[in-house]
């Protein structure tokens, strides 16, 4: 059963290789339309030196843009789902900043905050704070009667009733949200690399484009998704350490 | 033993309960609730759905405020999270991040770290005490929900409460683990001699273990009569078969369903 679940993907993924390669080649399609899988495997290749620079300058941003936005959106999700108060003042903005298209503003940010880290920080951040904070609170509120009334018959404080009932019961409901928010960020990152930067994963697809070097472009955009992936199976392997009930649960249901 | 000192314990003087349904008048879930339960009593409170038993229950618990009325134990007021009340819900409501044992020690660490440390022994004691021990470290997924309620029966017990509230903690159960844990509750307030307040919604159970039982009525939700048990503890499965018990159930089937006794 469980080679069957690595062989068949395998498989698949090779055959539409295969048909691409042959297609490209059988019907003469320019490179610079489309390259073949194995030209850019061997662009690939030819970037291997300093793919590791750009893979690290984007990690940067992802990473920081993603802790910055945990370290917002998390408190703000308590704050919303715990206060009527501000969740009536705050979350209509927060909704109409969520819908605000962040590739136009992006070069707002720019002129505002400089072509530095900065700006892309602020990308990222605007891409990723919403599911975030929208899981943490959903968590929160989502809490069982049942558990509120254990709370209230052992007279638990309300932040004691917070931090070892609401939250915990939340926890799951986070990661989903920081799942989400990990590979928004890596978007964040990317359009905030278009915009300003000078080394990235995105810079280089932007600059292998600009000199019709697809077969760079279409390796960069590979290591792009793998770094997603991984970086997506880390906050999943995260939550089975700290959380194992939470996925047991979710494998039940 | 003898149960109930009579020396009272829990009063409920006058108490009415309204929740606002948006319509002109409010819903009277409990209306003109007088009850006292004396020190050591086994009460179960009996009735058909809706006649309010749950709502009294939580009343007594203090989880919830009267509308009117007042509510009292040995002379205080009722309060949320009073430590003189110990509660265990119809579904066992162990927090899944925690361990059995954890769970079983909560009410202590709400109140502070220090008495959670204090309790150890008490907890691994009750644990004991119904069989538990073994999986003290386990999560509560790992139980079956026999295992899990006794294990939330343990969580009620860990600050030594004077009063145990039950909301019908056996009928989420198989009928065999039922009749298990009827029998460990009866030894429970044997040992312990606690006063507890148990609702139900069946009639065998009430007879078998309770040495008052308080017989609600619907619309508005009210009391239509408290009868005393009057058999001696403790009680075996031969209890349901004496005659004291046959006019129990008799009496509370017309008290409920009419003079025909709920036959069809």
């Amino acid at each position: 059963m469980k080679l069957r679940l690595i062989l068949l993907p395998t498989a698949s993924l090779a055959a539409m290789l295969a048909i691409w390669e042959v297609a490209v080649f059988g019907f003469e399609i320019p490179a610079y339309l489309l390259p073949a899988p194995s030209r850019v495997w061997s662009a690939a290749v030819d970037i291997a030196a300093v793919l590791p620079r750009h893979i690290t300058a984007t990690l940067l941003t992802v990473l920081s843009g993603f802790a910055l936005s945990t370290a917002i959106s998390i408190p703000l999700g308590v704050g919303l789902s715990i206060n009527k108060t501000v969740s009536e003042a705050l979350y209509p903005l927060l909704v109409f900043a969520n819908a605000v298209p962040v590739i136009a503003v992006a070069p707002i940010i720019v002129v505002m905050f400089g072509t530095g880290l900065e700006s892309r920080l602020v990308i990222t951040l605007m891409v990723c704070f919403f599911p975030i904070m929208v899981a943490t609170a959903t968590g929160i509120l989502d809490t069982p009667r049942e558990y509120l009334d254990l709370s209230k018959s052992t007279g638990a404080s309300f932040g004691t009733e917070l931090l070892t009932i609401r939250m915990p019961h939340a926890a799951p409901f986070i990661f989903s949200g920081l799942k989400i928010g990990i590979t928004l960020s890596v978007i964040g990152a990317v359009v905030g690399e278009f915009i300003t930067s000078q080394k990235g994963l995105g810079f280089l697809i932007v600059s292998a484009t600009t000199n019709f070097d697809l077969a760079q472009a279409i390796a960069s955009v590979v290591a792009l998704a793998l770094m997603s992936v991984v970086l997506y199976q880390i906050v999943q392997q995260v939550q089975k350490i700290w959380l194992p009930w939470s996925i047991k649960a979710e494998s039940m249901t | 033993m003898t149960v109930g000192g009579n020396q009272a314990h829990v009063v409920v003087s006058e108490v009415a309960k309204e929740f606002e349904t948006g319509a002109a008048e409010p819903f009277v879930a409990l209306d003109n609730i007088d009850l006292t339960i004396d020190q050591g009593e086994f009460v179960l409170l009996l009735g058909p759905s809706g006649c309010g038993k749950s709502t009294l229950l939580r009343l007594i618990a203090g989880l919830d405020a009267p509308t009117r009325g007042d509510i009292q134990v040995s002379g205080d007021r009722i309060t949320a999270g009073f430590d003189r009340i110990g509660m265990v819900f119809q579904q066992p409501t162990l927090l899944p991040w925690l361990s059995i044992f954890e769970n079983v020690v909560y009410p202590a660490r709400v109140r502070s770290r220090r008495l959670a440390q204090e309790k150890r022994d008490e907890a691994l004691r009750l644990l004991e005490m119904v069989g538990l021990s073994r999986v003290a470290d386990q999560p509560p997924s790992s139980l079956s929900g026999g295992m899990q309620q006794r294990a939330a029966i343990c969580r009620s017990l860990i600050l030594d409460p004077e009063i145990l509230v039950m909301d019908e903690p056996f009928s989420a159960l198989d009928a065999m683990t039922r009749e298990e844990l009827q029998f460990e509750l009866l030894r429970i307030h044997a040992d312990s001699g606690k006063t507890i307040v148990f609702v139900t919604h069946s009639i065998p159970e009430a007879v078998l273990m309770s040495s008052k039982i308080v017989v609600m009525a619907t619309s508005p939700g009210r009391i239509a009569e408290t009868l005393e048990t009057g058999m001696p503890y403790p009680r075996t499965l031969d209890t349901l078969r004496l005659d004291r018990a046959r006019q129990l159930d008799n009496r509370i089937r017309e008290l409920i369903y009419g003079r025909d006794r709920g036959q069809p």
